[in-house]
């Protein structure tokens, strides 16, 4: 199994290699050709090996390669499936999205697009820290440049820029992780190490500010890849490295739950008052992560409190909402590449009426759009439904105690999410495809090429099984959750069960509700038959020559929350009013910033730069200051080993020792 | 069991026919108040029977959406029917969790609408789904609080448990936390259902209107069902009310039914007080008073944790 997952890995790059050679040679046909198969080739045998792990009576699969220590067991492969299932999808995508942007050089985009994918599954595999982080760095770096691809704009390097800050500062953290742990250091700190580390990459709130900065400037295929596999990893880590810290549950559970509540909150108020449609997207994931985050959290309370259905309901309700997430989000950001492809514009103001010009791209939005604002008959309410379920257990097992009040929490905030992310959906929907063009570019849209349109159909295709097989996956994730566990006993099999039921009970309503509409849908043709039935324009009020420019923008439905809560959103309205007695000019402009970013990052970094700045009287440019600086170093760093150095030789014996008693635990 | 499967059903169907009735009461009992005599008990039977006659007329700027979305709202409002325990009896239909079902069916309802609205291009249309959207978001948070006291109270998640759930001795043993989450959800109940003080569904300028305002654009047998889906969404949460006051408390299943439907008559004749007494707040004014339904209800479960025996 694992040799099928090497061989992947060896495809990937091999074909990355191969299209970084052919780039050169004529035919710019070749190298994307080389870069599709190869990603898809390595996806297909990828994903064969991640079935066959899930299969029953499969031991898990370690390797030493080269002294290279890998292991694939079930948390692996549940991490790798949204991996190689989107990598392949984005493969697909890519090519029509390219077209016109890659000044025919598509091999670039092919290396980078493979050798993260390859550098993704390795992630997966690789458990020593310095493997691991070897990976992760890689993983970094080929997205960075992924992300970089149109360099010729600011605003790109200026978001890749970003992205590569958050990746190193996040590897910092990470490898600050890993040489601390197993020494004399309080768990806390390195709790907070590591979940910085990795929530660097997930988008936690507060260390997000990359994700609508590098979702935006990426290409689609390569925004649908990171958000809906890549910010993944970042939560894979958590579940991953926590054993190496002796930290209670119920320290885990807070926090996760915690930083979710605050994420899923802040994601969804500030996607609502985006009009960039990737920007709104990527709050969105944050959100969404935000949702994950807060199942895993129950799920560790429940584990703590020893409440098996909590623990249960919040860790399946985490992991369903995972995989239906990158269902959604990959197939919405794989759109809203269609949709820049066909109007050359984010700006969802700038859209409108693309329903009628590309009806295969606005219907299949429509339903991601609608399903993940987790509404009930389709496949995003699922995972909600069960975390909803996690607080319902934490609040009936012990009233007024901590539990009791987060599980409260957890409902309350839930809900507002839910009606908010409806209201974010909608927005999108209706800006983008509804209504009347609004600009020559929206009007002049035309169908997209089918590869384009492909990628997300089967995403919906997958959606809608999932609504009716959400019981028979949730079979699936007890090894998961064990492997996430680890020694912690933990008897999900009978709770599982149980929530099985439920998500049959909501798959049968999902017919229910389907049954109904059919029918009322038939009476109603049936009414309509003979009838007379008048197209005219919108009925305005009375007004007789109604107008695109009169239409509600995207940016004006959104506007009573995104004025409501502008602290949350950094909503700004700067009005230009008409001046003088024969105005020239007058405008509004509407600016989203990041409260994060404006109030606390921006801030720091300018004190960096203001150090750094300080600092550069040390860089005089004299060879006799360089040399006294180097000898100050030397003599400071002999002090420094000469005194300290007793309690090192001490932890440097102690380290192996430590090894050796988690080897034996396994 | 099986009369209590039997008096659900002939409830349930008596709800389906009579839910129109509520409008009527509710513009009678203004009418009274205004001094007038006021249009018929069954006025929205009239109008949707008339309406089921005619034709339609579509905006040329609609696509398929505009045609489908009554269907999926009434769709989903109907499926939401199978879960409430009307007239007190068990649905046979319920399950742990399905109170979210319910509230999200809602919310899919809701967003058909919206989509619809949105679909026509019209700015008033625009401006309706755009109010709309902000308000349910928040009222959707006052619920799920509603429904946090529910789950204390009686530690049960579906809607006929906690509905049911308890007995007399709740307004007993905690009738301050009972008041305030009666009121809590009155005013769920009015964000939800459009009616005064957040939106008035009878004003004469679209401007400030918001579920009237979104469905300017409806005509012939689409409008019928969109009345009908409004009316029904206005008995569901008339329901929910009532059951959320009454507990269920005669021995004979017959006289609970019948307790219930009157009950319900009389939400009617409340909101038609509140709405003649009361005037449309302005719109900024409109999420603080959600909010401060949150507020209650989260007053409520303090209440209920301080003082209360819980379940």
């Amino acid at each position: 199994m694992i040799n099928v997952l090497l061989f992947s890995i060896f495809i990937f790059a091999g074909s990355g290699f191969a299209a970084l050679l052919c780039n050169r040679h004529g035919n710019p046909q070749l190298p994307a050709w080389i870069g599709r198969t190869g990603a898809l080739a390595g996806a297909f045998s990828g994903m064969l090996s991640v079935v066959m792990r899930f299969l029953p009576d499969t031991v898990p699969a370690s390797s030493d390669l080269y002294g290279i220590y890998l292991n694939f067991d079930n948390l692996s492969a549940f991490f790798l499936l949204p991996v190689l299932l989107v990598g392949g999808a984005a493969a697909i995508h890519s090519p029509a999205y390219l077209k016109g942007h890659d000044h025919g050089k598509s091999g670039n985009y092919w290396f980078f697009f493979n050798m993260t994918l390859a550098s993704m599954t390795l992630v997966t595999l690789v458990r020593t820290p310095l493997t691991f982080l070897l990976a992760w760095e890689l993983m970094g770096t080929m997205s960075f440049a992924l992300v970089a691809f149109e360099y010729r704009s600011k605003l790109t390097r200026q978001a890749a820029w970003i992205y590569l800050l958050a990746c190193e500062a996040g590897a910092l953290f990470l490898i600050g992780f890993f040489v601390f742990a197993g020494r004399e250091i309080s768990p806390a700190i390195l709790f907070a190490l590591l979940l910085i580390g990795f929530g660097l990459k997930a988008g936690l709130p507060f260390l997000h500010i990359w994700l609508p900065e590098a979702h935006p400037a990426a290409p689609a295929p390569v925004s649908a890849v990171m958000s809906a596999a890549m910010i993944k990893l970042g939560l894979y880590g958590v579940l991953r490295f926590h054993h190496m810290i002796n930290i209670p549950d119920n320290i885990i559970g807070w926090t996760l739950l915690f930083c979710g509540l605050a994420g899923a909150l802040f994601g969804i108020i500030a996607a609502t008052a985006q009009s960039n449609l990737k920007r709104l997207l990527a709050y969105s994931s944050i959100e969404n992560i935000g949702i994950i985050c807060i199942g895993l959290g129950l799920g560790f309370l429940g584990i703590n409190a020893g409440n098996s259905m909590m623990a249960a309901a919040g860790f399946c309700g985490a992991l369903l909402h995972l995989l239906n997430h990158m269902l959604l989000k990959g197939s919405l950001f794989m759109l809203a590449g269609t949709v820049y492809k066909a109007t050359g514009t984010l700006n969802m103001d700038r859209m409108g009426g693309l329903m009628k010009r590309m009806p295969r791209t606005g219907w299949l939005f429509a339903f991601s759009g609608i399903s993940i604002s987790g509404i009930p008959p389709f496949n995003g309410f699922l995972g909600e439904f069960l975390i909803y379920a996690a607080a319902y257990y934490g609040i009936i097992s012990g009233t007024g105690t901590p539990v009791f009040f987060s599980s409260l929490l957890t409902m309350i905030t839930l809900a507002l999410v839910g009606g908010i992310a409806a209201g974010a959906f909608s927005k999108a929907i209706g800006g983008i495809f509804l209504g009347e063009p609004r600009t020559r570019e929206a009007a002049d849209a035309s169908q997209a090429p089918l590869s384009m349109d492909l990628p997300p159909f089967i995403f919906t295709l997958l959606s809608l099984a999932m609504i009716f097989l959400a019981g028979n996956v949730c079979a699936y994730l007890i090894p998961v959750i064990t492997d996430a566990l680890g020694v912690r006993p933990c008897h999900l099999g009978v709770p599982v069960a149980e929530l099985q039921e439920l998500l049959y009970k909501l798959s049968i309503f999902a017919l229910i509700v389907t049954g109904f509409f059919v029918l009322l849908q038939f009476l109603r043709s049936l009414l309509m038959r003979n009838r007379e039935v008048t197209v005219r324009g919108t009925w305005d009020c009375g007004y007789a020559a109604p107008d695109a420019r009169m239409e509600y923008t995207a940016t004006a439905f959104s506007q009573p929350l995104s004025d409501f809560l502008h602290r949350l959103t950094g909503w700004r309205k700067e009005v230009l009013p008409p001046r003088d007695f024969f105005p020239k000019e007058a405008g509004i402009r509407i600016t989203t910033a990041d409260p994060a970013a404006k109030r606390f990052w921006v801030p720091v970094f300018h004190a960096f730069g203001t150090a750094a700045v300080k600092v550069r009287i040390l860089q005089s440019g004299l060879l006799h200051l360089y040399i006294l600086i180097m000898v100050t170093a030397l003599i400071l760093m002999l002090f420094w080993g000469y005194f300290f150095c007793g309690g090192q030789s001490e932890s440097i014996q102690k380290t192996p020792a430590a090894t050796k008693t988690v080897e034996v635990k396994k | 069991m099986n009369s209590q499967t039997g008096c659900w059903a002939v409830s349930a169907l008596l709800s389906l026919l009579l839910a129109p009735l509520l409008p009527g009461i509710i513009n009678r009992v203004k009418a009274f108040f205004a001094g007038r005599r006021g249009p018929s008990f069954f006025q929205l039977y009239y109008d949707i029977a008339k309406l089921l006659k005619k034709g339609c007329v579509y905006s040329s700027t609609a696509t398929p959406i505009l045609r489908l979305a009554p269907a999926a709202g009434l769709a989903a409002l109907l499926a939401g029917v199978l879960l409430m325990p009307f007239g007190m009896n068990s649905s046979p239909f319920a399950f742990t969790g399905d109170i979210l079902l319910f509230i999200y069916l809602l919310g899919f309802s809701r967003i058909s609408g919206v989509l619809a609205a949105l679909d026509t291009g019209s700015s008033f249309e625009g401006m309706g789904a755009s109010r709309e959207m902000q308000f349910s978001a928040l009222a959707e948070g006052a619920f799920l609080a509603v429904t946090g006291f529910l789950v204390i109270l009686t530690g049960k998640f579906s809607l006929t448990e906690t509905l049911n759930g308890f007995t007399f001795g709740a307004w007993s043993y905690s009738g301050t936390a009972m008041l305030l989450i009666a009121a809590a959800f009155f005013l769920v109940m009015l964000a939800e259902s459009c009616r005064v003080p957040f939106d008035d569904p009878e004003t004469h300028l679209e401007l400030t209107m918001i579920h009237e305002a979104m469905i300017l654009d409806y005509g012939g047998p689409d409008l019928a069902l969109i009345l009908y889906g409004a009316s029904l969404k206005l008995w569901l949460l008339a329901s929910f009310f009532v059951l959320l006051i009454l507990p269920c408390g005669m021995t004979s299943t017959w006289l609970n039914t019948a307790i219930y439907f009157v009950s319900v008559g009389f939400t009617a004749v409340m909101i038609g007080v509140v709405e003649s007494v009361m005037a449309r707040f302005r719109f900024l004014k409109v999420p603080q008073f959600i909010n401060a339904a949150t507020a209650l209800a989260v007053l409520a479960i303090i209440f209920m944790i301080v003082f209360g025996e819980v379940a």
